[in-house]
């Protein structure tokens, strides 16, 4: 099944050279597809290009394979997509439970108030995600890592296919990082996960497909057995890297 | 549940704060300089067809006047200072204030001494205003509206601003730079049943858009990139909200003049209160916008013979209410 499909994308910010050129993709759904790349490379624009964030300067990005994401209204497109940011701007002192009631809005009609149904959902997904102990917590007053929880935590209250994850890891101690990927894990079976991330070793435990963004606007995926070798990180990142395979650590991880 | 105990909780302090300002509603009515100063007996109006008069014919607009300048000021501060996470946002920053004082200081240049035209320059210019901020912002060539937002404002402002000095200093010093200047410290002494029976209806229309949209509004505060995946459209409602949190104060501006720290310090107080949730807070700022103008006013028609201006005192019981929050901050409002 065809989660997102990119045919013939082209992308460049006004003035400046291409980020992508005539790209072409087909990202299969029910799968951790992961994003790995060095800085600048394009993984946060790729996101917002597939969530119709940003338009492509040519070509098209499908939904399920044949729904075009500019043909999809603004306030459908959230039935489609969830997404935290790398790093984000939050509302202005709201409780953590607010905030991912929020996540909820586009399940109803434009003046309803959150339901019964959608509290139910908020409390569930702070519980799952371990932090419902400060539901009642001002945004503000929470430090990096729990502002990225919570927001994983509002993305997840939306309950929607496809979930952008852009380094969602960046902030997170060892034991949250690893709850969370184990939670990206489980959700596969019913969403297609795409998730930047900046370490090789978490895009080869945790994925079914990756995609490399190389400094020369190339954009290659593939199985992370095929691509994440010695040869292609350390072309990647134009320095000598890898990963460690054998490590009987590494394969408890998750 | 601790959730359906907070929701309760807040439904309560609304109600209470509804109740408190009905009363000081009623009080206000019966307070003033007649027949001297402190409260009008009610019981001796029976036979008192001068003080009837005052109460229905002065007292009783005015009050008027002051909640709905309240409720405006309270809510559009309130959604403000959320939509662009930014505490010391107030309504007049998009353009508004300076729009209306110079479309007011315009009228009198022109068209000294006319009131009628005084208040069409002030509505004309302060929306006039804001349709600016919003246009300009749309062609910044940046996907980051928020701040596009903030640089509109300050350019619309500043040119406003210019506007103003100019007419000052063309002004005559002895009949209309009086007028300008009495008119920019602000005041409901005008607040006649002519002039605000025809704007309440559209002011009100705009009170009940912001109060059912609110749960909505919050969408605001958001992230543009989470507000878009969360099915909000940034570059039509945002801009939509806003006008309509800006027409309130723009139609009571047009009859008070400019009254400064009302949008400032009542969101910063209600938040302290309620959080930042505008399904409470978008309602508690405008009630207690009104609490606190019907405050000042009152002192202001009835603390002296002559009028103090309610700019004046808005500002003096506004920034003194600023500090104490400062100082005293609990749950980090600012």
């Amino acid at each position: 099944m065809i989660a997102i499909a990119l045919q013939n994308v082209t992308f460049s910010y006004p003035d400046q050279k291409p980020i992508f050129e005539t790209v072409n993709l087909r990202l299969f759904g029910n799968q951790v597809i992961t994003l790995l790349g060095p800085n600048g490379s394009g993984k946060s624009t790729f996101i917002k290009l597939c969530m119709g964030f940003l338009a492509p300067t040519a070509g098209d990005i499908l939904f399920n394979g044949d729904l075009p994401v500019k043909k999809v209204p603004v306030h459908q497109i959230g039935n489609y997509v969830a997404y935290v940011p790398q790093s984000e701007s939050f509302p202005y002192h709201l409780s953590v439970f607010d905030y991912v009631l929020l996540g909820r809005t586009g399940k109803n009609r434009l003046i309803q108030m959150p339901t019964a149904s959608d509290t139910a959902v908020a409390e569930e997904i702070l519980r799952k995600i371990g932090i419902e102990t400060f539901a009642e917590r001002s945004l503000q007053e929470l430090s990096g890592g729990e502002q990225q929880l919570v927001a994983f935590a509002r993305a997840l209250a939306q309950q929607a296919p496809f979930l952008f994850l852009d380094e969602i890891a960046a902030e997170l101690d060892l034991k949250n990082t690893l709850q969370v990927l184990r939670l990206i894990r489980d959700l596969a079976a019913d969403h297609t996960i795409i998730f930047s991330t900046h370490d090789p070793q978490i895009a080869e435990a945790i994925s079914d497909s990756v995609i490399l963004f190389s400094p020369n606007s190339e954009v290659i995926i593939g199985q992370p057995k095929e691509l994440l070798t010695s040869q292609m990180l350390t072309k990647l990142y134009e320095i000598p890297s890898g990963i460690i395979r054998e490590n009987p650590i590494q394969i408890n991880w998750l | 549940m601790s959730q359906d105990s907070t929701k309760s909780s807040k439904t309560k302090g609304l109600l209470l704060l509804t109740a408190l300002l009905a009363v000081i509603a009623l009080l206000a009515l019966f307070f003033g300089r007649y027949p001297s100063p402190g409260i009008t007996n009610p019981f001796a109006l029976a036979t008192d067809p001068l003080g009837q008069s005052i109460i229905f014919n002065l007292r009783t607009p005015r009050v008027i006047a002051a909640i709905l300048l309240g409720m405006a000021l309270g809510g559009a501060g309130f959604i403000f200072q959320q939509s662009f996470s930014n505490p010391l946002v107030e309504p007049g920053f998009l353009g508004v204030s300076p729009g209306a004082a110079f479309g007011s200081a315009l009228a009198i240049l022109l068209f000294s001494g006319q009131f009628f035209l005084i208040q069409t320059f002030a509505i004309i210019f302060s929306l006039g205003g804001l349709v600016l901020s919003l246009l300009i912002a749309r062609i910044i060539p940046d996907n980051n509206y928020k701040l596009n937002l903030v640089f509109s404002g300050i350019i619309v402002s500043a040119l406003f601003s210019a506007g103003l000095g100019i007419i000052k200093y063309i002004a005559d010093p002895l009949s209309q730079l009086p007028e300008i200047t009495f008119w920019l410290l602000g005041g409901l002494w005008s607040a006649a049943w002519p002039r605000i029976i025809p704007i309440i209806l559209p002011v009100m229309a705009s009170f009940l858009v912001l109060l059912i949209f609110r749960w909505r509004i919050n969408l605001m505060g958001l992230d543009d990139r989470v507000a878009f995946t969360s099915g909000f459209n940034v570059k039509k409602e945002k801009p939509l909200f806003l006008f309509f949190a800006v027409i309130g104060v723009a139609l009571l501006t047009s009859i008070a003049g400019i009254v400064n720290w009302v949008g400032l310090i009542v969101p910063i107080i209600s938040r302290t209160l309620f959080g930042g949730n505008a399904r409470f807070t978008l309602p508690a700022s405008m009630i207690n916008g009104a609490i606190f103008v019907l405050i000042c006013d009152t002192i202001a028609r009835a603390l002296f013979a002559g009028e103090v201006p309610l700019g004046v005192l808005s500002a003096l019981l506004g920034s003194l209410s600023f500090l104490i929050v400062v100082i005293f901050r609990r749950r980090k409002a600012l």
